[in-house]
């Protein structure tokens, strides 16, 4: 009986021993900086790229323009269906780090899954803006002239 | 008034209206200075041709949903198809420039149509290296009549293509109706 409670003891002092050194030990592990890899890549639509949290963890939080996926793996395998830049945001332990994504446009037809041959690009605006800035402008002086003649008339009463 | 003179202001400060050299400004960007000709393909990331003072960055594109090549975001930069040859490679690299933008700024290739047999076009990638080719030939083509499959081939002879927009513009397409090209084929100047 006075063996068992020795080991009682013993377990119970060893037990409160290791916890007594693993928590200093937990509070002083240095937290490495979260980073996101590769930092930019490039793929096309629909295209799948892996990305890569490196530090931080254990769990990770990856966060694109239309999902959340919370509490996972370091790895985060995504797509997008629309070209352009697109940022994907990984956090974990308070720290944030993005990678870019640049999706370029398909040039496979998708009924036949063959590669299709581009048009040539729109490299031109023909000064549109400019005849839209002067409508603007020309509207701006007849309403101005609308008000000034009301304005003349309520004065001249 | 007071409305007319802050817009001519303002479009005056942004250039739109470019009174000091009659529209005839060509954007640039800063330059490396050193530079290694190599063998083998490069990704571009900058481009110059000395003939037609342009100096620029480029931007890595690909299709838009109507599949047409992107043009660039930026009216001063150039965009490189990243969707098929690169410069080096065989087949085409096809880079294309804008014309002007929507208040009638000339774009980076707004005098693409001076370039003339022999002038040299640099292309170079992030870490200085260079490849360097030579207008063999410039053409006009049709909006609609361009011969894509030529100019965007992925295989056989290497060249070098520049596109911009020609012609009249289509209010109702919201586009030039031509567009010019130029090709160059690559100098081999390693000795």
């Amino acid at each position: 009986m006075k063996n068992q409670l020795n080991r009682i003891f013993i377990a119970i002092f060893g037990l409160l021993f290791a916890v007594s050194m693993a928590i200093p030990a937990t509070a002083s592990a240095q937290v490495t900086q979260l980073a996101c890899s590769p930092g930019r890549i490039t793929t096309t639509v629909g295209g799948d790229v892996e990305l890569r949290a490196l530090g931080g963890g254990p769990t990770f939080n990856w966060v694109t323009e239309n999902r959340i996926m919370l509490n996972i793996g370091s790895v985060f395998v995504v797509d997008f269906d629309t070209p352009g830049i697109h940022v994907v945001h990984v956090t974990s332990q308070y720290q944030t780090a993005f990678c870019v994504v640049e999706v370029l446009g398909s040039t496979t037809n998708p009924s036949t899954g063959t590669p299709t041959t581009p048009q040539l690009p729109n490299t031109g605006a023909g000064s549109s803006l400019v005849y839209v800035g002067a409508l603007i402008f020309l509207a701006y002086v007849f309403s101005m002239i609308a008000v000034s003649k009301k304005t003349f008339a309520y004065l001249s009463k | 008034m007071p409305l007319a003179v802050i817009i001519a202001t303002l479009f005056i400060s942004i250039g739109a209206v470019d009174l000091a050299t009659g529209g005839s400004s060509i954007p640039s960007t800063s330059v490396q200075t050193e530079s290694r000709t190599v063998v083998g393909e490069i990704l571009p990331s900058q481009i110059r041709i000395p003939a037609l003072g342009i100096i620029t960055q480029v931007e890595h594109v690909g299709v838009t949903e109507q599949g047409r090549m992107q043009a660039s975001k930026r009216f001063e930069n150039v965009a490189w198809y990243a969707l098929g040859s690169r410069p080096g490679s065989s087949g085409s690299a096809v880079f294309a420039g804008h014309l002007d933008n929507g208040l009638g700024m000339p774009g980076v290739f707004a005098h693409l149509g001076k370039a003339t047999e022999g002038d040299r076009i640099y292309v170079r990638d992030i870490h200085g290296l260079e490849k360097v080719y030579e207008v063999v030939r410039t053409a006009s083509y049709g909006l609609y009549d361009a011969p894509s499959e030529d100019i965007f081939r992925t295989s056989g002879e290497e060249v070098l293509v520049l596109i911009t927009c020609d012609g009249k513009w289509v209010a109702s397409d919201k586009t030039y109706d031509r567009r010019l090209v130029v090709f160059a084929k690559p100098l081999n100047l390693i000795p």
